[in-house]
């Protein structure tokens, strides 16, 4: 009688084995990878927006303060979104007749607002409270990546909790004088610091959107930071914080 | 004693129940069951001391009880029955699921700003306005948050005299009225054609129209009325406390002098105002200056719930018993009441009366106080120690006692009310007496009896409805409804399409007091301004715009209410007074003087003849919760459990146990009279005959209802409230006429038909099973937990406050040295927690060197007074905010107005009555409610003790989560993280305070049912806290210490570079309680008035024998009974036969439990 097999049979069988062991392992990678992907979460992905409203022409080349148009960024949790008002403050004046700016003065007319498409949303089970950040120096970079340089703004991070808890673990790594927030902008317009020295590696790492590892030198001055707004490390981490 | 011993006593008790239950209702019993009733008695003879027990199936021990109360989870149904295999597959599956739920593709919402942003709008920030809402028609401020132009949250108005920061259960609930889709959205039109009689042949021709159309005609018909004066014109309203809404009735008089204006309320207060004319001459308006009043006498008067200024009474009558070690003082209740009422329940003597004995009781205190001579010859049947005791009370203190009648009694009461508090020097001194605050005709039964022949008559044209709903709740003899049909032309103002606008040709939808400006003036006459959170929802209008139409200037209410407050304000500049009044939320100077007054000379021989005493009467109240019915929509009242008898979704006939023994509704045997009752209660049903209606009510007996009186609340059995409201419960108006208001003699029969089913949360969650059984040869308790704490006011003064047994535990000896605590330990979880029952183990074995291992915090803490030892290392909160709780169990009213604020605050959902009556309601905070008696339960004394999360600082619950769902913040709050749970129950399980609830379905979709409320309707989503998660199926949660208020304060002051301070977190709970029992702050900060009342004396934590240390503590019920009572055996109230037994000091008592060991002789209580 014939044989069934051939002896390249072997290695078809060796080879089935071996993707039988692999497949799982790679669908977990895959997956795993998948998920973290810009493709889900987001991030980096400019959105159509009614009005292709340019963060880069606004924050860096026109020197607007963030506070002008997210006006309640420092004392409330949320940021806010600007009122067509606030739009039509400066563009009745200038840019009156362009025509991309036509959806703001429709809905300024028609009192309508404007329908932006969010690009931040966390679940809502999270409550996340932008003032106490801003005040414990924690720059809008930090989160929302290289806003200064966006034309069309897009997602700076991926908000996994894993992140969120990164930073409420180790606060010393991150926090600042409340003021840095500010000044960052005018900083990196400017291309040199106030008193003319150049951007810290921090500002810089900012700047680009890119995650700064600190020093020996400012972790110390972190701690001390985190000292002086009485943060307490341990229980910044605690569920009831952001969950409620 | 063993455990094998009490399963053998448990299982022959058992059986011995189950052999003597006698069939209702009562035949012949075997020899067998007399045998068994005879070892009962036997068992019971010998014992003596008061037990504390929720329901009378725990009191019969029957096997549903003790398997609901083992069960693992009582409220669970098996759908389907699963094999392992089924199970395998389905548990792989889910498995498999579980890490997909994790993967989305993010959702693009859209972000809409405002086109121009409100000058005084933060977004995020939750804005806060003044304004009133009506309570009895008077007003009562209160303080809305609105977040993004949404109320969510109503709280007292602490500058408002009637609210003093307070509310009651209806305010905390009209967020939900406001938002409720059931309420009516449109004009509507009904065709009422000559022949119709019913409403069956008025219903089909029902057609929506618009509110042009109806001013139309409503305009044209006031121009052609003018002609004639307003002859056939007709306005009936509601209680009108409003000034411009009065100054607008007013001049629609002047502008018709033939109209005729006609107030209704079926809970009005003309009594009040025909009983001062009797005693005065003149009507008046009593306003009860409770803070300075040793000595409170309630004449069947729930002064808390059911009058105008009933909030405010509540917080100045719980000042006078604030009773603590350093302030002994204490003021003394006597309650006389005819239904069981929670002014009853915290009353130190509560005498139960029928309805009909009240003016004979007012008579002889009258008498006795003014003759000044204390010795009374009682009526029949009423204990003349008591009144005489009362009297030597009450003349003992004078310019300091008041007599307060309830707002139903007869006139004849309140005058001789009017006339002992003259006596007693206390008219100026604890009540004063105002002009009246409503304007028009008192007597209002009678001026709508008038209305009524006139509309018979056909004299009535043109009728206006505003507010009320005269069809459902006018007396019965009146036949409202059929004289309604005989108007050929009638508008009705109404919040719901209800059964008023059913009988009426016109419907016309009335804005919400949330939605609409408008005044009212609350019980002392102080007015405030009403105004508008958010534009009208469902294009509702209010009584002043329709007013105003009607005198045909329409404008908007806005102009309205402003405009008569211009004529009225005495400032320089009225945009500044105006500005200031809408910001406090009160007219300053408006409230009313007091006028002098005595009393006319010779009143009290003038007075109409006492009523005839029945042999059975009934009794009419209106609901605690949905009141008159004008509530019956809200689901958040009508789940919230009703004080005392804890049902909900319904109305029962309160009866006595006596009464249904002598009707032959349960048998006439005492030891098995639990157990009957535990069958009967909610099941059977009773048919009432008064003034000629029958109602069926299921039946509910109701230890400490006087004898020979049927309680039926008021405001159930409408048939067109809602969705939620309607068919709910029976309609006791059936039973009303004019002549007999508040109670009527009756007819009580046993209804055939079949069982009904009423649901009641009294027998759910329980910490303790009282069981009466036989064990070491002596008669006691097997299980006394010791949850409510009581001792009498004499006991506290003479103890110093020590009212019961220090701790078990001999006190550490002071350790030398601890060691550092390490910093950055991160989380805990599960760490430093063990399970109850270290009570084996009482120390003294303990190796020396054990207690060093104890920080310092644990060794201090007020969450650990009695030191008891822990298997795991201590954790130190210190550094620290240490959120806890204290809760006075002596001011407690148990009104729920607590329970109804946390369910608006943390979007608590309702559930419907099928899912309550399987033990699934969703309350984080419930007032668990104790009967005290001894073996005669006839007249059991009432506790009340609100029950939230008590956040051990060893929790149970942490350890046996698998998922670690359930975990301490370092602030010591025991934090519940939703989207972590899985579902598993096990913490509910172990949690030995039963606290936590569990999401069995959907209920924020409504799943429960059409009564429940659905959270993902449009108009609902508006209703939830932004500030807390929404929660889904199978998830667990409890009480937070509302962390969304403390994260809020503690961001602000970490902003503001501070400490928290002291009062600065409020939770809702504390900030709705009227008598300011709870409180909530830092333990860490020594001077925090929490962490004073924790180091009061009579602080104790419930259950503290398991070591879980929780953080909300108790402070023990001080009761103050008359001494002179109490010698002679009568204290606690009731009528003699159910006096207490001999005064036992507290301290003498032990808990056996607690103890560990076979308790010693007489240890029960």
């Amino acid at each position: 009688m014939a044989q069934i097999f051939r002896p390249y049979g072997n290695v078809i069988a060796r080879l089935v084995l071996i993707l039988l062991a692999l497949t799982p392992l790679t669908l977990m990678v895959t997956m795993s990878q998948f998920t973290r992907s810009s493709y889900v979460t987001k991030v980096g992905v400019p959105y159509e927006q009614p009005v292709p409203f340019s963060h880069e022409h606004h924050v860096n080349e026109l020197g607007i303060d963030c506070r002008y148009c997210h006006s309640s960024v420092e004392v409330s949790g949320s940021a806010g979104y600007p009122s067509t008002h606030t739009c039509m403050s400066c563009h009745s004046q200038i840019w009156t007749n362009s025509p991309l700016l036509e959806p703001v003065r429709e809905s300024y007319i028609k009192n309508v607002p404007l329908k932006w498409t969010r690009l931040n949303e966390l679940p809502d089970f999270v409550y996340f409270n932008h003032s106490i950040h801003v005040n414990r120096g924690i720059s809008c970079n930090n989160c929302h990546g290289p806003v200064q340089a966006m034309q069309m703004a897009y997602k700076g991070q991926a908000f996994q909790m894993r992140w969120c808890l990164e930073c409420h673990r180790n606060p010393e790594r991150y926090v600042n004088e409340t003021q840095f927030v500010w000044d960052l902008y005018r900083n990196i317009q400017r291309g040199q610091r106030a008193d003319g020295t150049v951007l810290t590696n921090e500002e810089e790492a900012l700047k680009r959107g890119l995650q700064y590892h600190r020093n020996e030198e400012e972790l110390k001055k972190g701690r001390e930071l985190v000292k002086k707004y009485n943060i307490q490390t341990q229980a910044l981490s605690d569920c009831s914080i952001c969950h409620r | 004693m063993t455990t094998d011993e009490t399963m053998h006593n448990d299982t022959e008790t058992r059986d011995d129940r189950t052999d003597a239950v006698v069939e209702f209702p009562g035949r012949e019993r075997s020899p067998e069951a007399k045998a068994a009733l005879a070892t009962m008695q036997e068992k019971l003879s010998g014992k003596t001391g008061r037990i504390f027990w929720k329901s009378f199936e725990e009191l019969a021990g029957t096997p549903e009880f003790k398997t609901w109360v083992e069960d693992e989870f009582p409220n669970r149904t098996v759908t389907s029955q699963v094999d392992r295999r089924t199970f395998l597959r389905l548990g792989g599956a889910a498995m498999a699921m579980a890490g997909l739920s994790g993967c989305r593709i993010l959702p693009n919402s859209k972000a809409v700003p405002y086109v121009r942003a409100p000058e005084e709008m933060v977004s995020g920030l939750p804005l806060v306005y003044a304004t009133t809402l009506p309570r009895h028609g008077y007003g009562v401020g209160v303080v809305v948050e609105s977040s993004e132009g949404r109320p969510v949250k109503i709280e007292g108005n602490p500058s408002h005299p009637a609210s003093l920061g307070s509310t009651l259960a209806q305010e905390q609930a009209e967020c939900l009225t406001l938002y409720d889709p059931d309420r009516s959205q449109s004009v509507v039109n009904r065709v009422i054609p000559k022949y119709a009689k019913e409403r069956a042949e008025i219903q089909p021709l029902r057609e929506s129209s618009s509110w042009d159309q109806a001013l139309n005609i409503l305009r044209r018909e006031m121009i052609n009325r003018a002609v004639s004066g307003g002859a056939g014109l007709a306005l009936l309203t509601e209680t009108v406390t409003s000034p411009t809404l009065i100054a607008q009735i007013q001049q629609l008089l002047r502008k018709y002098p033939q109209a005729r204006w006609v107030q209704y309320d079926p809970t009005g207060r003309e009594n009040v105002h025909e009983g001062t004319r009797l005693a005065f001459g003149r009507p008046l308006n009593p306003v009860y200056r409770l803070k300075t009043a040793r000595v409170v006498v309630a004449l069947d008067a729930d002064f808390i719930q059911e009058m105008p200024g009933g909030i405010r009474y509540a917080r100045d009558f719980s000042d006078g018993r604030r009773v603590r070690k350093s302030r002994p003082t204490m003021n003394r209740l006597y309650a006389f009441e005819s239904s069981y009422t929670i002014v009853g329940a915290t009353a130190d003597h509560r005498i139960p009366v029928k309805p009909s004995e009240i003016e004979q009781i007012a008579r002889l205190v009258y008498q006795g106080v003014t003759t000044r001579n204390s010795a009374v010859t009682p009526p029949r049947g009423i204990d003349g120690r008591v009144i005489s005791a009362l009297i030597d009370d009450l003349l003992a203190n004078p310019g300091a006692a008041v007599v307060i009648p309830g707002e139903q009694v007869s006139p004849t009461v309140h005058a001789l009310a009017a006339g002992i508090n003259a006596a007693l020097e206390a008219i100026g001194a604890t009540v004063v007496y105002t002009p009246p605050v409503e304007a028009g005709d008192p007597a209002q039964t009678a001026s709508l009896r008038n209305l009524v022949g006139e509309m018979d008559a056909g004299r009535v044209q043109f009728l206006m409805i505003v507010g009320g709903n005269p069809v459902y709740n006018a007396p019965t003899d009146l036949r409202f409804a059929e004289a309604l049909l005989k108007v050929p032309l009638c508008f009705r103002l109404g919040l719901y399409e209800d059964e008023t606008s059913e009988y009426s040709t016109w419907h016309l939808p009335m804005a919400h007091p949330l939605e609409a400006w408008g005044d009212l003036r609350a019980f002392d006459g102080t007015a405030s301004i009403q105004q508008p959170l958010i534009a009208p929802l469902y294009g509702g209008r209010s009584p002043v715009e329709l007013l105003a139409d009607m005198l045909g200037n329409p404008r908007p209410g806005y102009e309205i209410v402003r405009d008569y407050w211009r004529g009225q304000a005495r400032a320089a500049n009225f945009e500044n007074w105006w500005e200031k009044v809408l910001h406090d939320g009160n007219v300053p100077g408006t409230a009313l003087s007091p006028v002098a007054v005595t009393p006319v000379a010779g009143f009290d021989a003038s007075l109409p003849a006492a009523p005839a005493t029945a042999r059975y009467e009934v009794a009419f109240r209106p609901d605690p919760l949905i009141m008159d019915g004008r509530h019956a929509n809200n689901s958040w009242l009508q789940e919230c459990p009703k004080p005392i008898s804890t049902v909900c979704w319904d109305n029962v006939a309160y009866i006595s146990p006596a009464t249904a023994r002598e009707l032959g509704l349960i048998p006439n045997e005492r030891i098995n009279d639990a157990l009957n009752v535990s069958q009967l209660n909610g099941k059977k049903v009773i048919e009432l005959t008064a003034n000629g209606a029958k109602v069926r009510f299921p039946i509910w007996i109701l230890p400490g209802q006087p004898d020979g009186v049927i309680t039926v609340h008021l405001g159930f059995g409408r048939w067109s409230a809602g969705q939620v409201g309607s068919g709910v419960g029976q309609n006791a108006y059936l039973l009303r006429t004019a002549a007999s208001t508040a109670f009527a003699p009756v007819e009580v029969a046993a209804a055939p038909g079949p069982a009904y089913d009423v649901v009641c949360t009294q027998g759910h969650h329980i910490l303790h099973v009282t069981e009466i059984n036989v064990f070491n040869g002596k008669k006691a308790e097997t299980e006394n937990r010791d949850i409510v704490r009581v001792a009498t006011f004499e006991e506290f003064v003479r103890r110093a406050g020590e009212v019961f047994p220090p701790a078990h535990v001999p006190r550490v000896p002071e350790a030398t040295a601890f060691p550092e605590r390490h910093e950055g330990e991160g989380h805990h979880e599960g760490e430093g927690h063990h399970e109850g029952g270290s009570s084996s183990d009482q120390g003294s074995e303990r190796p020396a060197d054990y207690y060093r291992r104890q920080w310092d915090y644990a060794e201090h803490s007020l969450v650990n007074k009695e030191n008891w030892p822990s298997l795991y290392p201590e954790y130190s909160y210190k550094g620290f905010n240490a959120w806890g709780m204290a809760i006075d169990l002596t001011t407690c009213v148990g009104c729920n107005a607590c329970v109804v604020a946390c369910q608006a605050e943390n979007n608590i959902p309702t559930v419907g009555k099928r899912e309550v009556g399987r033990g699934r309601e969703m309350h984080w905070l419930r007032i668990d409610h104790y009967y005290e008696s001894d073996e005669n339960w006839d007249n059991a004394v009432s506790h009340f003790q609100p029950l939230m999360c008590v956040h051990c600082e060893a929790a149970p619950c942490e350890p046996v989560c698998p998922v670690a769902a359930t975990v301490h913040s370092h602030e010591g709050i025991n934090q519940m993280v939703y989207n972590r749970c899985i579902g598993t129950r096990y913490c509910s399980n172990n949690c030995p305070y039963k606290v936590r609830r569990f999401n069995y379905l959907k209920w924020t979709a409504g799943i429960g049912g059409e009564r429940t409320i659905n959270f993902e309707l449009p108009v609902l989503k508006m209703l939830a806290n932004p500030e807390v998660t929404v929660r889904g199926r199978g998830v667990m949660e409890k009480c937070t210490y509302c962390v969304q208020r403390i994260n809020r304060v503690r961001i602000e002051a970490k902003k503001a570079g501070r400490e928290i301070e002291d009062g600065e977190v409020i939770t809702a709970c504390q900030q709705a309680c009227p008598t300011r029992t709870i409180v909530f702050g830092d333990l860490n900060n020594p001077d925090s008035e929490v962490s004073r009342l924790r180091r009061e004396p009579h602080d104790y934590s419930l259950l503290a024998e398991l070591n879980t240390r929780p953080r909300t503590g108790y402070l023990a019920r001080v009761r103050n009974p008359n001494p002179a009572l109490a010698a002679t055996g009568a204290a606690a109230g009731t009528r003699g036969e159910g006096a207490n037994p001999e005064e036992r000091s507290a301290i003498d008592r032990q808990r056996p439990a607690g103890a560990g060991g076979a308790p010693t002789e007489g240890t029960a209580r």
